[in-house]
């Protein structure tokens, strides 16, 4: 009787948890049938891959015909996050596959091959697991990563300097390299590494909500000179944006966006009020106490509390759920964004090429005050060669190769990164693309972030302090003192503070 | 000859408790000590031994940001058990007195939480409980024409409380359950008999019976909410604000392992981890003398 009725409970149990299961997939499935973003199609088509890989295996077998021949394996690790991202590995595979087509014309019985991956898994993951295999001495031969690891990557030991090669192979190529670049790669008077790209770091304004302003073309148009020319200041972003707040053209909190985690783009509000990161004398990071006093009081002065232009609630917010659609959808008046970020919005977040141009235009950072410089920052890529690779001067031929125009702008294109070398400047790949013509100008504009072992733990309390004014925990007193606090606790005296 | 009676006895009783033991010292005892060690070191992204003394506890105790990460840890414990536990209870109570297909059906949807994998677990949650329009219950709010509401902006505590107890509980219900279930049926229908109400009930047999197994769970799950932040990382990661969800361990993974340019800072964070041990020692101790517990493994106190 009782196990009768304990089969009967199961029953129940199981029909009941079986109906569950097949509501929330029909509820499920129409969900996400209405809500589902359009697919994008692949980066590399899969016939293209398996062409290249016939083509390699081709050429293996050409050269095992004669005497034994040589394999030459080198490893290579990318980053991007960004998937566009992906000619940071694939030219270098291409470089070495024209390296074994050197070989086989003058008949050297070798194959260079490049072995490794591109990732798109975070910055720190990648960087975790990059510095591990460094400090193990099982490190990939040539690796990229932003040019501000250099001083942690040169302290340790972990990297060749290219001083050398560089000079060796001039002519081939490196004659043609933007020459700001290689400052960004010099750490204690050598060079480290090989630019791979750069980009600026523009403010973007939507044109639409401008003109719903009341704002004329012509108005428009001008503002990117308006910056230029110093006339525009970033307390007249402030004001236009509050503007469009009061008169309701966005939300409360819409008017001016930032990324909304720790990165390179928080010391830019700093850099435009004129402030200095970095004392080359002393080899020093610095904090100018009475910049940074009016950076806190600008972005006080944009918090919720104040002008109601910049969202408390940015700082909670994911990039690519909640960021990225919302700029796309034209709900946000100004964006300190990237210009990869165009690139990324067209390829995966759905806007087309012609809306862009009709909502979005974009402008330098504008001064902090009436008649100051207006800035961006860049953070270029770079290619390094670590202190374990069997070949390096074959890796530093492929870096060479890879340091193409044409690859170069195959790269910058699909990913909307700025040119490197000056020839790309007129590579009609890359000048066909309007928007990097466009944003070309920027480059000369823009500053680097401070080679420092500790520049990372600075960055990441900028956007700490930041994150607590627009949340109502700091006044631009207390933002201070606990900046100020934090700094000294964790940079000791690796930080000048000028009060 | 052979060795005596008692002597064998207790070399048996030995081998017999060996693999518990070694397993103990494998797996908890050298990790704890390793930590300790850690922590009296600069050991870093190189993944060199440098001894510091206690140069990381003094840089802890003199960090700004202490305060912030104690109180967090206060209120995120706190608060999650006393939801954990009551909501487990309620479970427990609600569940053993519907039918009983019924009662199984809940304790088993309850369970849902638990077998999802946490990360798509705290999507769901934060798709929930989103700040902006698009988040599910502020689409409803909007569609039925309210104002949409920062959810995990402004109740970011109860949120996380949510997020937790709702796998938390599932645990604490379905001890609690088969507990209720375990007393004799007799109490209550002679309880009945005499005219006692359902609170009463409540209140005068089954809470007293049920005592034991709410001070094991709470015990429990005040230590394994010391060291429990996935669920935080995955959804608010510390904000929103300035340190305002960023509990002690925590701050110890972000330190360790997870911010943008900060991180591997192994030493200081185990400093972090290692009075987090001291703390969950010391509560086990005061819960072991509050609670008796002694009793409790002492004999069975239900049949």
């Amino acid at each position: 009787m009782f196990r009768k009725r304990r089969g009967h409970i199961d029953k129940m149990v199981a029909l009941l948890l079986a109906a569950l299961f097949i509501v929330g997939l029909v509820a499920g499935y129409l969900v996400s049938s209405v809500t589902a973003p359009p697919t994008t199609g692949e980066v590399v088509p899969k016939s293209e891959y398996d062409k290249l890989l016939r083509e390699l295996e081709d050429l293996r077998r050409q050269i095992g015909a004669g005497a034994a021949p040589v394999e030459i394996v080198i490893t290579a690790w990318t980053q991007g996050p960004e998937r566009e991202s992906i000619y940071r590995q694939a030219n270098l595979e291409e470089a070495a596959r024209r390296l074994t087509q050197m070989f086989k014309a003058v008949g050297v019985p070798a194959t260079v091959r490049v072995e490794g991956e591109f990732s798109t898994a975070s910055w720190t993951d990648y960087r975790k697991k990059l510095y591990l295999a460094l400090e193990g001495g099982t490190g990939p031969c040539i690796f990229l990563t932003a040019h501000i690891d250099t001083a942690t990557l040169a302290d340790n030991g972990w990297i060749i300097p290219l001083d050398d090669y560089i000079k060796k192979y001039w002519n081939w190529t490196y004659y043609d390299v933007i020459s700001g670049l290689w400052n960004s790669v010099t750490y204690k008077g050598r060079i480290w590494a090989i630019p791979q790209d750069t980009e600026a770091r523009p403010v973007y304004y939507n044109k639409l909500l401008l003109k719903k302003l009341g704002w004329t073309d012509e108005m428009i148009n001008d503002l990117p000179n308006k910056v230029l020319r110093g006339e525009f200041t970033l307390y007249d972003m402030l004001r236009v944006a509050k503007e469009a707040v009061d008169k309701g053209v966005v939300e409360p909190g819409y008017g001016i966006w930032h990324r909304p985690n720790a990165g390179p783009d928080w010391p830019i509000v700093y850099l435009a009020f004129g402030g200095e990161l970095y004392d080359p004398g002393t080899g020093k990071l610095v904090a100018d106490m009475k910049v940074w006093r009016k950076y806190f009081e600008w972005f006080y002065e944009a918090s919720m509390a104040r002008s109601k232009v910049i969202s408390d609630k940015l700082t909670a917010l994911d990039w690519n759920r909640d960021i990225h659609p919302t700029i796309v959808a034209g709900k946000v008046l100004f964006w300190m964004g990237g210009t990869w970020h165009k690139g990324q919005w067209v390829s995966s977040f759905g806007l087309s090429e012609e809306k862009f141009w009709e909502m979005f235009g974009f402008m330098l950072y504008p001064p902090g005050e009436k008649g100051g410089r207006p800035v961006t920052l860049s953070q270029p890529m770079a290619y390094f060669i670590s202190k374990t690779c069997k070949y390096p001067e074959v890796a530093f031929l492929i870096l060479t190769l890879a340091t193409d125009s044409y690859l170069n702008s195959l790269h910058a294109v699909q990913s909307a990164h700025l040119a490197i070398l000056y020839s790309q400047l007129s590579d009609p790949t890359y000048t066909k693309d309007k928007f990097l013509a466009a944003t070309g100008y920027m480059v000369e504009y823009a500053k680097y972030q401070p080679l420092h072992p500790k520049w990372g733990e600075y960055q990441t309390t900028i956007f700490e302090v930041v994150k607590g004014i627009e949340t109502g925990a700091f006044t631009p007193d207390t933002a201070l003192a606990t900046f100020r606090d934090l700094l000294r606790s964790r940079l000791g005296d690796a930080v000048i503070i000028r009060e | 000859m052979g060795l005596s009676r008692e002597a064998s006895k207790k070399i048996l009783m030995l081998a017999m408790l060996l693999p518990a033991v070694a397993v103990i010292i494998l797996f908890l005892a050298v990790p704890a000590a390793l930590t300790l060690l850690i922590s009296l070191t600069e050991l870093d992204y190189r993944f060199q031994w440098i001894w510091c003394g206690l140069e990381n506890y003094a840089r802890l105790f003199s960090s700004p940001v202490l305060q912030l990460i104690v109180k967090a840890t206060a209120i995120y414990v706190a608060g999650t058990l006393a939801f954990n536990t009551l909501m487990g209870l309620a479970i427990a109570l609600i569940s053993t007195h519907v039918h009983d297909a019924l009662g199984t059906f809940v304790r088993a949807v309850w369970l849902l939480p638990r077998v999802l994998p946490s990360v798509i677990w705290a999507l769901l949650m934060m798709w929930i409980f989103s700040p902006l329009e698009h988040g599910f219950l502020n689409s409803l709010i909007v569609r039925a024409g309210g104002s949409p509401v920062p959810w995990t902006f402004l109740y970011y505590w109860p949120f996380l409380f949510i997020v937790n107890g709702f796998i938390g509980s599932s645990l604490s219900g379905i001890i609690f359950s088969s507990a209720i279930k375990s007393i004799p049926q007799d109490y209550i229908i002679a309880a009945k008999l005499d005219g006692a109400s359902g609170f009463t009930i409540v209140r005068r047999i089954i809470l007293p019976m049920i005592k034991w197994h709410i001070a094991f769970f709470v015990a429990y799950n005040t230590l394994s909410l010391l060291a429990s932040f996935e669920y935080i990382m995955l959804t608010l990661n510390g904000g929103p604000g300035f340190y305002s969800t960023e509990v002690m361990i925590l701050h110890a993974y972000h330190l360790a392992f997870g911010q943008y340019m900060v991180a591997m800072d192994f030493g200081y964070a185990a400093t972090i981890v290692t009075i987090l041990l001291v703390v969950g020692l010391a509560l086990s101790v005061i819960y072991w003398r509050v609670f008796r517990l002694r009793r409790l493994m002492i004999e069975p106190k239900l049949e």
